[in-house]
Order: C-alpha cells, then structure tokens, then sequence
C-alpha cells in the first residue's frame, strides 16, 4: 500500500523520477506546469504511485512540474555558469551536452556553483547528437576549463599575502583564487566576443592546436583573464608544486628551451608583479 | 513587533532580501529598511565579491540569514558539513535566527535544488524533529521553519498541512517563519481555507512573515516572487497580523527584479498593517 510505504523510499522514488530526462512538451515549452503529454512513463508511474489527484490536475501533472523545475533550475545554473561554451556549441548540442553531464554527474553539493565542476572531466566523453558538434570538443573543452576557473576564482579563499623579502625563505603557495591554464586553442579570445558572426566563428574553428598560457585571477573583486608567457606559467606550476623559489626556478631551468634569453631578464619583472598583485601566501 | 525567543526579541521591523542586484545601490543610498534577508547559500563561500558585499551591507544593517539547503525532511539527517559551514557565517553575520522551509530535497548524496514537498505523516514528523532539533544543537541559534508553497499531495500523508507544521515545531521546539504567500499558493492548488490555516497555528511561535508574489500559470498558481503581492495576501497578511502581533515581516522578489525602489515601496506597504491605523471619526449627521 502507497500510505505505507517509508519516508526514505518514498523521497528515493520522487528523486529518481525527477532525475529523468524530460520528455515530450516538456523538452520544448519553457512554462513550469505540463500539459497533457509532458510526463515520461516512469514519472507517471511514481506519480500515481505516490500522489494523489487535485481537482485539476493528474498526479503525473503535478509531479512533472516539480520534473521541470528540478531541470529547468539545473540547466539554467549551467548556462549561467557556461555562456562561452553554449554560444560556442549552440543552445541545442549545449542542452545535449548538459542533460547527458547531469545524468552522469547529478549535484552532490548544496549550491548549485560547483554544479560544473566535472564538466571538462565529463565533456570529452559526451556522445553528441549532432555529429558536427562533437568536431568542436578540443575547442569546448579548452572553454570548460576556464570557465570552471572563472567560478573557482569567484568564490575563492584569499590568504594575507606575503611581501617580495619573504619569497626566498620560507614556503610559499599562490592564492587560492589564482588559476593556472595550459590550453591548446584561443579560448580566452573567443571567451571575450560577446556576440559572434558565424564568419568569426569560423576563424575559431580553424585555429590550430598552439599552447596558450592563462592565468585565471581575482583582482579586488572582479575576475581577470591573463595570457602570460610559457615561462612564466612554467614558475607558477613549480611554485604550486614545490613551495620553494628557489627548486621552482632550478626544476624550469632544467627544462631544455623553456626558459628563453628574454625570459631571463624578465623573471624579476614577473615577481615584482605577482608580489604587488598579492598572488602568494604562506605555503 | 512579535520580540520572542524564536527570533531572539528582535524588534525587527519590514525587510527585504538582499539581492545582488541591488547591492551597488544600496551600499550607494543605504535605503531606509530595516533590515536584510540573505540566502545563506549564496554566501558560504571562502571569499570574493559576494562576502565583501555582505560585510558592507552588514556594517549599516542587521541581517538575518534564510537557507534552502537544510532540508529538514530529509529521511537520510543532516549534512554535517553543510551545518558547519552555515555555522561559519552565522558568526559573521551576526543573524539574530536561521531559517529555512520545511521540505526535503537532497537524497542519497544527490542534491535536487529544490524545496520538495513532505508526506504529512508521524514517520515525517519524526524525522523532521530530530533534523531540526541536530541543526539547532550545531548553529546554537534559534531555528525557523518556513510553510511551504507546493504542487503535490501525497497518499501517504495522515494530517492536514497546518497540522504537520504545528506537530513539527512543538516537537523541535521550533519557531515559524510564517509565509502568508505559500499558504494562500498552496490553498488555491490544493482547495483548503488559508484562514483555518493560520487559525490553526500556534501564533506564539510565528517569528518572522514573508509576503510575495505569485503568478497563475493554468490550472495551478506558482510561487514565482515575480510579482507585487495581491490584495488577497495582504489581507491573509492582515489577518496573520491581527493574530500573532506585528511580527518581522520581509517582502521577497526573486525573479524580474525591478531597481530597489520599487522593491523598497512594496515592501513598505506592510507599514499600513503594522502601524495601527487612526479610528476614523463619524460625525453625527
């Protein structure tokens, strides 16, 4: 009997059927309640499993309104959180893409701005409908990436930062709302076009695989995006590995043709900066 | 105002919810309201812009923090963590209660986002004390539950809604944030009389009021706060009023936010019930 069944079960069936993907007027009609052909079979069985009718609506009419608001909510936070890669894939492979993330990675976090989190770890798996968007995926990726690093560097820690003297003798680590990127395609470019003729979009499409060398930072309150050189990523990688200046620049030099002759005189440039940024804290 | 020990004798008068919208003016204007409503999720974090922006709004304001991640109903407790970090920012924000809707949403490690309706059982209400009774052991401050806008009924449920919310506070010894707006959604969804609702209830907990708006949406009427709040709110608001005193009250609009004065003049318009109106004068003809 319905009117026996546990509290437990009950709340693991109601969120099974929510999970579902949404099916029919559903998919297509952007208003919350359903009509008569919104519910997939498996929501109108838990629904008449366990709820009863109103005078208006069908149990499966009712619980496909909660269906659509748990995914509409979801979506939204992901589009939200994703503007480049959606105008990049387009409002349906980007909808493809992240209903096949949610099923696979539904949130395990009480907010919904770690929502994406795994996204770039989940991407390169998707199996895209249209196969041309699944052509696009090393570029989308590279756009996932700094995009997760927009968000991480949203809400990050901030430590006291250390002064330029203490560099070379204690350990040191970057704020926590410094990110580092290493991506092959011109992400941050394209991340910064607000509207896009499809020409331009074109040129995205075309670039060859080159490194390009990001660092994602919190700079007051606002989140900046800045290209800086191999060598200089190089550093901050082994500073965030090492916790010593001084390995840090050994491990680079070892490194054959990273650490070029202009490079050289820029290392102190590169410190004084950094420091007066306030990117290094106590390791 | 209602000052008791459930909204820790605040005299706390008409607010509205702090949205990021907002914020550069009201740190620009510092607009005359009482106090703030944040959504303690938006900011538990570890830094930037949103922790900034509320250590300056609460430098002028007092703020009270409202939750939609608690979920007291859920079958499967608490989440430790999540208790520990709401703690975190209620040393900062200095809130003078927690608040959050009573509903469950998160099972099995999976968070659904939502504020999903409870069966109304003995079973629930257990479970439920015991969630919020843990939750008040942890934030070591008053706990509020608010009254839910919902869409479903379940077969399972053995008591009206009213009398579920009354079993639950008494047992967790809990207060209520009273959401005149939900009661009058969920009279209309689901066919009770919102006034033997709040009848019911016992007016000594109530210690804070949201007022809204709503939009009918077809056959059901959604909890949208993307409206002003109908005269048919006001005048449950009215009544709410009459029967638990002047009571904290926060005017909540969430989606199609307009610019803060307008936000501010709605919210206002709760004065006209808090502030005894004079007796008008009949003049013998």
């Amino acid at each position: 009997m319905p009117g026996e069944m546990p509290l437990l079960a009950l709340q693991q069936h109601m969120l099974r059927a929510l999970q579902e993907p949404l099916s029919g007027e559903s998919r297509t009609r952007t208003s919350l309640v359903p009509g008569p052909e919104g519910a997939s079979p498996v929501v109108s069985q838990v629904a008449d499993l366990l709820l009863t009718p109103s005078a208006s609506l069908r149990p499966a009419e009712r619980l496909e309104l909660y269906h659509r608001q748990y995914w509409f909510r979801l979506l939204d936070a992901l589009a939200e959180d994703f503007p480049a890669l959606q105008r990049w894939l387009g409002a349906d492979a980007f909808w493809d893409l992240a209903e096949g993330y949610l099923l696979a990675h539904p949130s395990r976090s009480f907010t919904l701005r770690h929502l994406g989190y795994a996204l770039p770890s989940y991407l390169p798996d998707h199996a895209f409908r249209n196969p041309v968007a699944a052509l696009d995926t090393a570029f989308a990726l590279g756009l996932a990436l700094l995009e997760v690093a927009l968000c991480q560097a949203f809400e990050a820690g901030e430590r006291p930062p250390l002064a330029g003297a203490a560099l070379g003798e204690s350990a040191i680590a970057l704020q926590p709302y410094v990110k580092l990127l290493s991506l092959d395609y011109p992400v941050d470019t394209f991340w910064r076009q607000r509207r896009l003729s499809s020409a331009r979009r074109a040129r995205f499409a075309r670039a060859q695989p080159r490194t390009r060398c990001l660092v994602v930072y919190r700079r007051g309150s606002r989140v900046e995006v800045e290209r800086v050189p191999k060598a200089a990523l190089a550093i901050l990688v082994a500073l965030q590995n090492t916790a010593r200046l001084e390995r840090a620049l050994e491990e680079v030099a070892t490194v054959p043709g990273l650490l070029r002759r202009q490079d050289q005189s820029r290392i102190a440039d590169w410190f004084s900066q950094w420091v007066a940024r306030g990117w290094f804290c106590a390791g | 105002m209602s000052s008791n020990r459930f909204n820790s004798y605040s005299d706390l008068g008409i607010g509205i919810g702090l949205r990021s919208v907002h914020l550069p003016r009201i740190v620009e204007t510092l607009p005359s309201v009482d106090w703030f409503e944040v959504i303690s999720e938006a900011y538990m974090v570890e830094g930037g812009r949103p922790l900034a922006w509320l250590d300056q709004v609460a430098s002028h304001y007092p703020i009270v923090q409202h939750g939609v991640s608690l979920y007291p109903g859920s079958a499967q407790g608490l989440d430790e963590a999540y208790l520990q970090r709401l703690k975190e920012l209620t040393r900062r924000t200095k809130t003078p209660w927690v608040s959050d809707h009573l509903c469950w949403g998160s099972i099995d490690g999976t968070v659904s986002h939502d504020l999903l309706p409870l069966p109304y059982t003995k079973e629930a209400v257990r479970c439920t004390v015991a969630n919020i009774r843990r939750a008040q052991d942890i934030l070591e401050l008053p706990f509020v539950v608010e009254n839910l806008s919902s869409y479903a009924e379940f077969h399972a449920s053995t008591m009206s809604e009213w009398q579920f919310l009354c079993e639950v506070v008494e047992g967790a010894d809990a207060g209520i944030l009273l959401d005149v707006n939900n009661i009058y959604v969920s009279s209309a969804n689901h066919g009770f009389d919102p006034y033997l609702y709040l009848e019911q209830l016992p007016h000594e907990r109530v210690a804070q009021i949201h007022v809204a708006g709503h939009s009918r949406s077809g056959k059901v009427i959604i909890d949208t706060h993307d409206h002003p709040v109908c005269d048919a709110v006001w005048k449950l608001y009215a009544r709410a009023i009459e029967l638990c005193g002047k009571t904290p009250t926060l005017l909540e609009w969430d989606a199609d936010i307009p610019d803060l004065e307008t936000v501010l003049a709605e919210a206002h318009k709760a004065r006209r019930y808090l502030t005894p109106q004079p007796v008008e004068t009949r003049h013998a003809g």
